[in-house]
C-alpha cells in the first residue's frame, strides 16, 4: 500500500529536499506541492492524498492555520506539521489544531517517514479516506 | 569944588564922596549938623550913643532904647557909667573911653563882656569915634553875643568834628575786615586802610598815587570796568562792585564792595571812595553749594530710577527725567498741587490714600515704602506697577519736602508675565518634543523590531531552509542507489551551499555594509548605486564635489540609511529607472540632493507615510536628522519628479 503525501512548503530547497526523502520510500508516494497555505487550499480538492505535511512559516496564513483549514473541509484528515522552530509553543497549537505529530527538520530524512508510517499505521487512520485502489 | 551931589538932605555920606567918612563934611551950622547927625544915629541899625567930652550922655538913637530897653530921661544927661543903674560901670568901658580913645581918635571892635541885669550874659562890640570938632563922642555898642555864641558853638563843633574825624580815621584806618580806600577823580589811590592791605596785599606806600584800577582783574581792565564802575557811580550816586580783584601777589579774590563819588561842598568831584569786603570764601561756599545743588539736581535728574520732590506747599518742586513719563499727561506740571496731580493720575481710593501718605510723611518725617503697587491709571489705559518710597528731606530753601524715589516694576512685571507664558509655551513645546522623541524612539524600536524581524526571518526562512536542505541532501547521499543519483545530490548539496554562502554574506553586507568603514562619501554613493542598480534595477548618476569627508562614522550610517531610504522610495514610488545623486561639502555641513524625473509625489503625503514597509520611512529619517542638527528637504510635485535635499552637519555625530 502506498500513502499518498500532500506538501505544502514556500522554500524550493526544502520541496526538493521532501520530493528525494519521499522517493527513496516505496510505500510513500508524493501526491502534490502546494509553496503557500493559498495555494493548498486552492489544489487540495483537486489532489487525493493521505496525509498533509505542513511546514509552519509560510508566507501569509502559517501552516498550522492551514491544518485547521483542512481538517475543517476534510475531518479525520491526517496531518503533520513540521518546522524549523522547535519551540514547545508551535507542537502545542499544532496538537490543538489537530495535527497529529509535531516535527523538526533536523533529520528529518530519518524521521518524516516514519511519523508518516505511524500516523497513518495508527490511532487516526481509521479516519482516513479510503485510498483509491 | 562943590558939585550938584552935595545935597544936604541926601543922609548918605559916602554918596558924594566915595571913599571919605561923610561925617566931616557936615552941614554948616551945628544945629544943623545936631539935626543931621541925630537923623543919622537914629537910622543906625546899631545902639548908638553920643556923649559929650565928659562922658555924659548927650542923645541915644532908638535902637540903643529898643536893645537896652530904657527911655530918653533915664539916660540923657547921664555919665555913662550910670546908665542902666551903674551897669555900665565897667572897667573894660572906663579904659576904653579915658585911655584908649583920647590917644586914638577912633577905636573899632572894642568888646565888652558882661553880665547885664535883665539881659543876662552878653558881649558888646563896641566901635568909638571922637568927633573932636563937634566936642563929641560917638559910642555904637553891637550886641554880638549871639555871633560870638555861634562862633564858639562853630568852633566848639569844629573841635568835636575834628575829634569825630580822628576817630573816624582811626576807625577806618582799625577796619581790617573791609578794604577802604580813595581816589581822586583820576582813580589815584588817595587813602588806604590796613584791612585794604591785608586784603589785597600793597602797603599804603605801595599805593597812594597808583592807579586803583590795579585791583582789577586783566580781563576786567580791558573790558572797560573800571571807568563803567566811576561812571555808574558818578550817574547813580553809586556803583556796586562784585567781582574777582587781582592781589599783589596776583591771586585772585572775590570782593563786594561800593563805589561812591566824593565831593566837595560845591558838588565838585573830589574822587571816589571805595569799600571793599573779600568775600572769596563766602563765593566759594557759594559756588560750591551752587555746585552741590547742582550735582544733587543733576542725581535726580539723571537717577536710573524716578525722583521727585514735593516742596512744603505740597507743591510738585522738582522731577527727574525718569520720572517725567509717569507725568505725562499732566501740563503744566512743576508748581502744580500735588494732591491734584495725583487725583489726575490714579483713581480713588489709591490717590487718595496716597496723598494721606505724602501728608504723613511731610508732617512727621516718617517714611514710607510700597514694595509693589500695581493700579489702574486714571489717565491713560494701562495697569502699572512701582516700587516706591518717600522720605522728608530739608530742601535748599531750608524747609521741609517730601522726596519720592521709585522704580518703575511695570515692565518687569510685564516681562515676567511673559516669561511666565513664554516658560508655558515652552513646556508645552518641550512636551510635544518629548511626545516626538518618544514617538520616534517608538518608532525606531519599531524599526530595529521589524529589521531584527526581518533578519531573522531570512535567517529562518531562507538561510535555515538551505542548511535543512543541504543536510536531508548529504544525509541522502550515503544511501544513493546508483552513482548518478549520487553524483546528482552532491551537485545539488554543493549549489545549496554556495547559495547559503551568498545570502549570508548579503545578510552581513545588508547589516553593516563594509563601504561605512571609508570616511569618503563618495565610496558610500558609488555603492549604494550599485546595489541599487543591482538589487532593484535604479540607474544611479553620482557626483560628488570632492573632497567631501564624512569623520563622524555615525553620520556616516545616518546618511547611508536616509539615501538608501531616498533612492528606495524612488525606486517603489517614481516609476523610474534613473536617479541622480550629487553631494558636496557647505563649510560645515555635507550635502547630498538626490534627484529623479518621475512621477513625483505630493510632498504632504510624506509624513502621512510613516515608517515600516522594510526599514525607516522618510519621516522618521527627517526627525533623526533633525536631532543631529540636520534636515531633509522634500521638493515634489505630481508630474515633475522630486528633488530631495539632505543636510548633515559634520559635527553630527558629536551631538
Amino acid at each position: 500500500m502506498v500513502y499518498r503525501i500532500f506538501i505544502v512548503e514556500d522554500h524550493p530547497v526544502m520541496r526538493d529536499a521532501y520530493a528525494r526523502v519521499l522517493a527513496r520510500e516505496a510505500d510513500l508516494e508524493l501526491a502534490g506541492v502546494a509553496a503557500s497555505a493559498e495555494e493548498a487550499l486552492a489544489t487540495f480538492d483537486g489532489t487525493p492524498c493521505d496525509l498533509v505535511v505542513a511546514d509552519v512559516s509560510l508566507p501569509g496564513m502559517d501552516g498550522i492555520r492551514l491544518v485547521e483549514r483542512l481538517r475543517a473541509r476534510r475531518p479525520g484528515l491526517t496531518a503533520l506539521v513540521i518546522s524549523g522552530y522547535e519551540e514547545e509553543v508551535y507542537a502545542r497549537r499544532a496538537r490543538e489544531a489537530g495535527a497529529h505529530a509535531f516535527l523538526s527538520k533536523r533529520g528529518l530524512e530519518r524521521t518524516l517517514p516514519e511519523a508518516i508510517r505511524e500516523a497513518l499505521g495508527g490511532e487516526g487512520s481509521g479516519d482516513l479516506q479510503a485510498p483509491p485502489a | 569944588m562943590v558939585s550938584a551931589a552935595h545935597d544936604p538932605m541926601d543922609p548918605r555920606p559916602d554918596h558924594a564922596h566915595p571913599g571919605e567918612p561923610g561925617i566931616r563934611h557936615a552941614p554948616h551950622s551945628d544945629a544943623e549938623g545936631r539935626h543931621y547927625a541925630e537923623a543919622i544915629v537914629d537910622t543906625i541899625r546899631e545902639a548908638l550913643l553920643v556923649l559929650t567930652p565928659d562922658l555924659r550922655v548927650q542923645t541915644a538913637n532908638a535902637r540903643f532904647y529898643e536893645v537896652f530897653e530904657t527911655r530918653p530921661d533915664e539916660t540923657e544927661g547921664c555919665l555913662v557909667y550910670e546908665l542902666g543903674g551903674g551897669q555900665w560901670d565897667l572897667p573894660e568901658l572906663r579904659r576904653l573911653l579915658e585911655e584908649i580913645l583920647p590917644q586914638d581918635s577912633v577905636v573899632e571892635g572894642y568888646e565888652v563882656a558882661h553880665a547885664f541885669e535883665g539881659l543876662g550874659e552878653r558881649v558888646v562890640r563896641l566901635n568909638a569915634r571922637r568927633l573932636d570938632h563937634l566936642q563929641l563922642i560917638l559910642l555904637a555898642i553891637e550886641d554880638i553875643t549871639a555871633l560870638r555864641r555861634a562862633e564858639r558853638e562853630r568852633r566848639e563843633a569844629r573841635e568835636v568834628l575834628g575829634q569825630s574825624e580822628e576817630r573816624y580815621r582811626l576807625l577806618v584806618e582799625g577796619v581790617r575786615e573791609y578794604a577802604i580806600f580813595s581816589m581822586d577823580p583820576e582813580r589815584r589811590i588817595t587813602t588806604w586802610n590796613s584791612g585794604a592791605a591785608l586784603i589785597t596785599g600793597y602797603a599804603e606806600g605801595e599805593v597812594l598815587g597808583r592807579s586803583g584800577d590795579l585791583l582789577f582783574t586783566e580781563e576786567d581792565r580791558a573790558a572797560g570796568a573800571p571807568e563803567a564802575e566811576a561812571a555808574t557811580a558818578l550817574a547813580e550816586g553809586q556803583a556796586a562792585d562784585d567781582r574777582w580783584h587781582v592781589r599783589k601777589d596776583d591771586s585772585r579774590f572775590w570782593a563786594s564792595g561800593i563805589t561812591t563819588p566824593l565831593r566837595a561842598p560845591g558838588g565838585r568831584l573830589r574822587g571816589f571812595a571805595k569799600v571793599l569786603r573779600d568775600n572769596t570764601e563766602r563765593k566759594r561756599a557759594e559756588e560750591a553749594l551752587l555746585r552741590s545743588r547742582d550735582t544733587f539736581l543733576n542725581l535726580i535728574q539723571n537717577a536710573p530710577f524716578g525722583v521727585y520732590l514735593v516742596d512744603a506747599g505740597f507743591r510738585l518742586a522738582q522731577v527727574s527725567a525718569g520720572a517725567q513719563k509717569v507725568f505725562s499727561t499732566v501740563r503744566p506740571l512743576l508748581g502744580r498741587d500735588f494732591a491734584e496731580v495725583l487725583r489726575i493720575i490714579w483713581p480713588e481710593p489709591f490717590a487718595t490714600e496716597a496723598i494721606g501718605r505724602f501728608r504723613h510723611t511731610l508732617e512727621t518725617g516718617e517714611s514710607y515704602h510700597a514694595a509693589d503697587t500695581t493700579e489702574r491709571r486714571a489717565d491713560v489705559d494701562e495697569v502699572e506697577s512701582y516700587d516706591w518710597q518717600i522720605e522728608r528731606v530739608t530742601l535748599p530753601d531750608g524747609q521741609f519736602g517730601v522726596v519720592c524715589y521709585f522704580y518703575d516694576l511695570t515692565e518687569l512685571r510685564r516681562a515676567e508675565a511673559a516669561v511666565r507664558r513664554l516658560n508655558e509655551t515652552l513646556e508645552a513645546r518641550v512636551a510635544e518634543r518629548t511626545r516626538e522623541v518618544r514617538a520616534l524612539a517608538a518608532q525606531l524600536t519599531a524599526a530595529e523590531q521589524a529589521e531584527r524581524h526581518r533578519l531573522a526571518e531570512v535567517l529562518h526562512d531562507d538561510l535555515q531552509q538551505q542548511l535543512f536542505g543541504l543536510a536531508v541532501l548529504l544525509n541522502l547521499l550515503p544511501g544513493a542507489a546508483t552513482p548518478e543519483e549520487q553524483r546528482e545530490l552532491h551537485v545539488r548539496a554543493t549549489q545549496t551551499l554556495a547559495e547559503a554562502t551568498t545570502l549570508t554574506r548579503t545578510l552581513a553586507t545588508e547589516l553593516s555594509p563594509p563601504v561605512l568603514t571609508s570616511n569618503r562619501l563618495g565610496d558610500l554613493l558609488r555603492w549604494l548605486a550599485e546595489r541599487k542598480r543591482t538589487v532593484h534595477g535604479l540607474d544611479v548618476d553620482v557626483e560628488v564635489d570632492e573632497p567631501c569627508v564624512v569623520p563622524d562614522p555615525d553620520a556616516r550610517v545616518l546618511l547611508y540609511r536616509v539615501l538608501k531610504e531616498v533612492l528606495f522610495n524612488v525606486v517603489k514610488h517614481a516609476g523610474t529607472d534613473r536617479a541622480r545623486v550629487r553631494a558636496w561639502t557647505e563649510r560645515t555641513r555635507i550635502v547630498v540632493r538626490v534627484e529623479d524625473e518621475g512621477a513625483g509625489f505630493d510632498p504632504r503625503a510624506l509624513d502621512a507615510r510613516g515608517a515600516g514597509e522594510d526599514s525607516f520611512g522618510l519621516a522618521s529619517m527627517r526627525e533623526r536628522l533633525k536631532l543631529v542638527g540636520g534636515h531633509f528637504e522634500v521638493d515634489a510635485a505630481p508630474g515633475r519628479g522630486t528633488r530631495v535635499i539632505v543636510v548633515v552637519p559634520l559635527g553630527a555625530g558629536e551631538t
